[in-house]
């Protein structure tokens, strides 16, 4: 088999796997044939053509402008901490706005203990409270994955902490058959991290529950499953997702 | 801003730049054609509905390492839409588990961007996919049938051989002719290579 050859059976996918290594190793070492093989891959390109083309279902791109969201969110740069303590000290102030904002948030939720009649709601209160008063609590607003979505997700949480808040607003109601779940992905790996329900109003407030620390690099998601949740996010039902600062 | 103005080598520098509506511009432009030709491959359509979505979720990866002054936009998303689908259905014929190839650490695959020179790539975005079509029909039989075995149905220049019970050396040189051949057709409208 000559250059030629090789080039061409190459830019069909027509040769075996090992020939293929062999040719690639080629590949790798002349920018000519590299050239060359664009060319012929340009041509080759062109059969598609005699292909009928298929509608993709409406599935096939929800999955994929979800992976291509979910990168987004991912790739949005770690704020860094500085040695510099003038820097440490405007970090502070900076960091006072959203604690301001957290704890305007537990005054209208102590606020709202007069109208709680239950213990369990009390003791609700009081786990959240625990999270967000502990220094360093940061708020992430976590973006819906339709952006025309007036619902609203945003997260509390304390790196090192075991536990977070996910606070919603103007969700959707799910029927009786369906939940809505809270996934940690951390390391690309989604953990299941709760099921909840809204009230009327599309809203609540649930505990995010991590069996090792929150280290603050995790993205956050909400899918809805089937009633009592799923080991693995169903990703056609993905409503929100986005890092954890 | 109105993407369908966009040609595909333009969309790709958006992409690179984690444009998600430059992306679904693309999407929209070529999603139906690369599904098509991955159905043509691999036959059932969810399957090849997980390899044409790999095949887009690379183009948004991998779209920054594509130099658009030189690759061919379209040949590239293609290519990597073929390569995924032969790669999917000869696993399958091994009686491998079909699991997408996972990219390499730092998010490459093996299609690395191509080099292309820059002529071929203006003519090609003015070739409609209709003339296309004609330039492949007028493909010698023999020529095309080598073609459809290795294109359509993913098979090895060897398979190709056995297939059609001929010597190895006579595949090859129907598919190097062929792809000449097509070049030609492509001259003759207006190409200038």
């Amino acid at each position: 088999m000559n250059i030629e050859d090789k080039i061409t059976l190459y830019a069909l996918n027509a040769l075996d796997a090992d020939e293929q290594a062999a040719f690639e190793l080629e590949l790798q070492k002349s920018p000519q044939l590299r050239a060359k093989l664009a060319e012929e891959r340009a041509i080759v390109a062109s059969f598609a053509e005699l292909a009928e083309p298929v509608t993709p279902s409406s599935k096939m791109q929800r999955q994929l402008m979800a992976r291509i969201d979910a990168d987004i969110v991912s790739r949005q740069p770690m704020p860094q901490p500085t040695p510099n303590l003038w820097a440490n000290i405007a970090n502070l102030w900076r960091s006072i706005a959203p604690v301001g904002a957290v704890l305007a948030s537990v005054l209208a939720v102590v606020m709202g203990i007069w109208a709680v009649n239950t213990q369990r709601e009390l003791t609700q209160l009081r786990n959240e409270w625990t999270i967000i008063s502990q220094p360093g609590t940061i708020a992430a607003n976590v973006p819906p994955t339709n952006k025309q979505s007036s619902a609203r997700a945003t997260v509390f949480v304390t790196p090192g902490h075991n536990q977070a808040i996910l606070s919603v607003a103007n969700l959707s109601a799910v029927d009786a058959k369906q939940t809505y779940q809270a996934w940690l992905i951390r390391d690309g790996k989604p953990i299941p991290a709760g099921v909840f329900n809204t009230d009327a109003t599309g809203s609540t407030q649930f505990i995010i529950k991590s069996d090792v620390p929150i280290n603050g690099k995790e993205l956050v998601g909400i899918t809805i499953e089937q009633a009592g949740g799923a080991a693995t996010p169903n990703m056609d039902k993905l409503m929100f997702v986005g890092p954890l600062t | 801003m109105d993407y369908t103005q966009f040609d595909d080598a333009a969309l790709i520098a958006q992409i690179a730049r984690q444009d998600r509506n430059a992306f679904e511009a693309l999407y929209s432009r070529h999603a139906a054609q690369v599904l098509g030709v991955v159905m043509r491959l691999l036959g059932e359509r969810s399957l090849s509905e997980d390899v044409a979505q790999e095949a887009f979720w690379r183009v948004w990866r991998l779209a920054k390492q594509f130099d658009v002054t030189r690759g061919n936009a379209r040949a590239w998303v293609f290519s990597i839409a073929h390569h995924l689908a032969v790669d999917t259905l000869r696993k399958r014929k091994d009686g491998k588990n079909v699991e997408l190839d996972a990219e390499d650490e730092n998010g490459e695959t093996r299609d690395l961007p191509d080099e292309m020179p820059e002529v071929l790539t203006q003519v090609w975005d003015k070739i409609s996919g209709e003339r296309v079509r004609t330039a492949i029909k007028q493909l010698p039989e023999a020529q095309r049938k080598v073609i459809e075995l290795a294109y359509f149905n993913g098979l090895t220049h060897k398979e190709i051989a056995s297939e059609l019970n001929e010597a190895l050396g006579t595949v090859h040189t129907r598919a190097r002719l062929a792809i000449a051949k097509m070049r030609e057709l492509l001259v003759d409208m207006g190409a200038k290579l």
